[in-house]
């Protein structure tokens, strides 16, 4: 137990120096230091405000407003029977509130078949494929979700002649960073990325032309740790901040930015400085590989202390661009949250529309293997499946 | 795609649907959030050859069993504003409501006993009118089958039909000392419990 003690102990100094450094922040140093590292400091920190230990208050919320929450879930490829398929079900709730209250709840089960809904080609080289499974998935499983948000955007009428503003909440992450880890071929990243995902954030951003619209995605628990990357930026004794050559050889703990840094989340810091109900200033994402493919569509964030938790609500930036559709958005996620007592109602009634049940997965196993057999075509599986399965004593 | 939305109603008569069936009962979901006929009302089901019933329970909960509904009201000024602010309610939450079978529709006859089937899954179910009210209202064959069912609250269901049936004839002035007569040959001895229904059908 007195491992666990030191451990709290040194976290909370680590903690304490982060929330000291952000609150003496000056974006001049900052900038200075972001230019004078480029390239060789091995963190991806985000682009600060101009004072990112501030605290926002609550904005008000609109009387008439409509949110529309867009969650997934999805059956993967199961190597244990004769086809390759794979099914996404995409839930919606379209919540109206004010004057005319309403609520419109669906789901979109979507198949996909061997040969071609299942595999992504290289347009230069058919020979060259992917299979869609696992974590590319998952992906298109996003991009799903983003399509499905657009589409329920975009054919989402106002009712009255007052144009009510539309507020799009998909459940996490807009970064589809494991699209860009290395190995994954160029034409998967533009099929699904560039062609998917950001097509139809792009769709969102054409729809917003025409209607108050504004989009952002909730993050619950978020793990993420940009803020502490530029907490260790700024840490940096050197004047050159190339991690390598100063600290290549230091173990991990040791390093003189570990001491406002070393295990800390943003979530972490943000706890301190962002009061119940308030927000952070905004911040921008920076990873180098994404803005290549985001562009006007690259990712803002802030942290929003929703009196549950710590959570990150993350805005294109083109959506993020007018300060009182953040204040929207930030009004709009905190009533969520408390309607849906921690996490946003939208986002729950999206989730139970589109959640397979262990139920539902069996029925489909059996629906697949019905067909097959009926067109002849004979369901073998593998005897581990079909021990599993049984599970005889 | 598949929409948990009902479509707005364009057969206001309907009220919902059978969703379970028996020789002896059936239960209805209904379109509309608490669209239940009252306790005691008489309903039909099917377009064609009608099963009728007296509606003897009905119930609200949650469409997934799974998911228990949390009180949410604390801090609102009225029980409406809890579903203005939760839209979401009236699409999650179902009314059912059961009925027992008191007769059925041959041939456009209605009689007044158990049909030879029940009503099929996904019969409409309708509220009944004045004179369909009136054919039960005179032959009160069903009373003994409902007082017979033993539901703890079949005296109100017969006590409750018999002042609908009152209030929607008003033409038919006998019609609450012809129900007492009937049912104090149901009810023999058992004045307390005749007393207890009788109690329960005011006299104006």
């Amino acid at each position: 137990m007195s491992g666990l003690n030191n451990f709290s102990s040194a976290h909370n100094d680590r903690l304490a120096e982060a929330v000291s450094v952000l609150e003496e922040f000056r974006r001049e140093i900052f900038l200075e230091k972001t230019d004078s590292s480029s390239g060789v400091f091995q963190w991806t920190p985000p682009v600060f405000p101009e004072n990112p230990s501030k605290s926002i208050k609550e904005p008000s919320l609109p009387t008439d407003y409509t949110v529309i929450g867009v969650d997934g879930s999805n059956i993967d490829v199961n190597r244990h029977i004769p086809v390759d398929c794979f099914l996404i079900n995409t839930g919606t709730a379209r919540l109206r509130y004010g004057d005319v209250p309403e609520a419109h709840l669906s789901s979109d089960p979507q198949l996909f078949v061997p040969p071609d809904q299942t595999v992504l080609s290289d347009p230069d080289n058919p020979h060259k494929f992917l299979q869609i499974q696992g974590t590319i998935l998952g992906a298109v499983r996003s991009v799903k979700e983003m399509e499905t948000l657009a589409a329920a955007l975009k054919n989402s009428k106002p009712d009255t002649v007052e144009d009510i503003p539309f507020v799009g909440l998909i459940d996490g992450t807009l970064l589809l960073l494991d699209l860009l880890r290395p190995g994954i071929p160029d034409f998967v990243i533009d099929a699904v990325l560039v062609e998917g995902f950001i097509r139809a954030l792009d769709d969102i951003k054409l729809a917003a032309q025409e209607k108050k619209i504004v989009v952002a995605s909730y993050i619950s628990l978020p793990g993420s740790d940009e803020i502490i990357d530029g907490i260790r930026l700024l840490v940096c004794p050197y004047e050159k901040s190339d991690c390598l050559y100063h600290c290549g050889e230091i173990r991990k703990g040791a390093r003189p930015c570990d001491s406002a840094a070393e295990g800390l989340l943003d979530r972490d810091l943000m706890s301190v400085t962002v009061k119940d109900g308030e927000r952070s200033e905004l911040f921008s994402s920076n990873f180098h590989m994404a803005k290549n493919y985001y562009g006007d569509n690259e990712i803002t964030f802030f942290y929003l202390n929703t009196g549950y938790e710590m959570a990150r609500v993350e805005m294109p930036s083109w959506a993020s661009a007018k300060r009182k559709d953040v204040d929207l958005v930030h009004s709009v996620v905190m009533e969520q949250c408390r309607k849906g007592r921690g996490y946003p109602t939208a986002l729950m009634e999206a989730h139970e529309q589109a959640v397979i049940s262990t139920a539902d997965r069996r029925y489909f196993l059996n629906l697949v293997e019905e067909v097959l057999e009926n067109n002849g075509i004979e369901f073998t599986t593998s005897q581990k499946d079909r021990s599993k399965r049984l599970r005889w004593l | 795609m598949v929409d948990m939305n009902t479509p707005s109603n364009e057969y206001p008569l309907r009220i919902g649907e059978v969703i379970e069936s028996d020789t002896n009962e059936f239960t209805t979901q209904c379109y509309e959030l608490y669209g239940a006929p009252a306790l005691g009302s008489l309903v039909k089901a099917g377009e064609v050859n009608s099963v009728y019933g007296v509606v003897s329970y009905s119930h609200t909960s949650g469409l997934d069993p799974t998911r228990r509904p949390v009180a949410r009201g604390e801090g609102l000024a009225s029980e409406e504003l809890v579903y203005d602010q939760n839209p979401q309610l009236n699409r999650l939450l179902t009314t059912n409501f059961r009925t027992t079978i008191v007769g059925y529709e041959v041939s456009s006859q209605i009689t007044t006993y158990l049909p030879p089937r029940p009503p099929r899954i996904h019969s409409f179910v309708t509220q009944c009118d004045n004179s369909e009210i009136s054919t039960f209202a005179k032959s009160l064959d069903f009373i003994s089958s409902i007082l017979a069912a033993n539901l703890p609250q079949s005296d109100d269901v017969v006590a409750a039909f018999i002042r609908h049936a009152c209030q929607a004839l008003p033409e038919e002035t006998e019609l609450r000392a012809e129900s007492a007569r009937r049912l104090a040959l149901l009810l023999g001895n058992d004045t307390r419990r005749l007393e207890g229904i009788l109690r329960r059908i005011p006299n104006d």
